[in-house]
């Protein structure tokens, strides 16, 4: 398993000198993300990293009347469900925090995610996302 | 039953299990730990994942690792170096071709089977080729700006 690779620290810009507008630049990390070492966080592994996927609404809108985790958590190597309940503050946004993490009472859009299972490996997520009950 | 897969990437020869339903995408980066090559969309459709396959850019995430077999793979890593940048690479450097960097990758090597197979494109043969390739930061101007400056330096260095 590899460990977290940071990427390599950016070049220190030189001194921006008098008259410097007006100069081209050229991005700091752009040596690294023209030769595919710029690491984004898909790209980042740790040590016993687990996967997840989300289940995602196939409705436009729909109630949430019921959330069962049993059935998913069964499956060996799935280690958790995670549904908006387990999120303390389950708000955000940009200018107005009026986006949920995760959808609550009920979802608004297809696509909307609605819980997140963890497991050893992506395949027993995707398993696990395919067994939860909702 | 898992599948005996051997393919060449970037001109070394690699000999690996894989599921048989594993992408080619999947065994670059968590197999072969290459993560030059990006995963996007997993559909097809933003052309992040791009690879060569025998000079031919294809989405990686839609081809079978077994389809691979007996094949040469190009992927950003093998494209160029940090001390020896891919001409492709400098322009992109030099036109501020990025901007968060995350379509790179599939970009240089969609524009890279282009100049090797069309030298000195026109602007609409630049566009068509990375057609399938979405900036989502919108950066395609520069792009393409920098994809015709490698192809006229290119051809300017041909000249002794």
């Amino acid at each position: 398993m590899t460990v977290i690779t940071r990427p390599v620290p950016p070049p220190v810009l030189e001194e921006v000198a008098e008259g410097a507008v007006g100069q081209r630049r050229c991005r700091h990390d752009a040596l690294l993300q023209v030769t595919g070492q710029a690491m984004y966080g898909v790209d980042l592994r740790a040590p016993d990293m687990l996967w997840a996927k989300a289940v995602r609404s196939p409705y436009p809108h729909a109630r949430i009347v019921r959330i069962d985790p049993a059935r998913a958590l069964s499956i060996p190597g799935v280690v958790d469900v995670v549904t908006a309940r387990d999120i303390p503050y389950n708000r955000y946004g940009f200018t107005h925090e009026d986006q949920r993490v995760l959808a609550d009472d009920r979802v608004r859009y297809v696509g909307e995610p609605v819980a997140v299972v963890a497991a050893e490996t992506l395949r027993l997520a995707a398993e696990g996302a395919q067994q939860l009950i909702v | 039953m898992p599948f005996d897969l051997r393919f060449w990437v970037n001109g070394k020869e690699v000999h690996i299990e894989v599921e048989p339903d594993e992408t080619l995408l999947w065994v670059l980066r968590e197999r072969l730990q290459m993560t030059g090559t990006k995963v996007g969309c997993e559909a097809g459709d933003c052309g992040a994942c791009t690879v060569l396959l025998d000079g031919r850019p294809v989405t990686s995430c839609l081809l079978l690792a077994p389809k691979a077999h007996g094949r040469h793979v190009v992927t950003i890593e093998g494209l160029g170096s940090p001390k020896r940048l891919h001409p492709l690479q400098q322009a992109f450097i030099d036109y501020g071709a990025l901007q968060c960097g995350f379509c790179g990758p599939g970009m240089l090597l969609s524009a890279a089977a282009l100049l090797a197979q069309n030298p000195h494109p026109t602007e609409a043969e630049v566009r068509e080729a990375i057609a399938g390739n979405l900036c989502r930061c919108t950066g395609y101007q520069k792009i393409v700006q920098a994809i015709l400056a490698a192809s006229q330096r290119a051809s300017r260095e041909e000249i002794p």
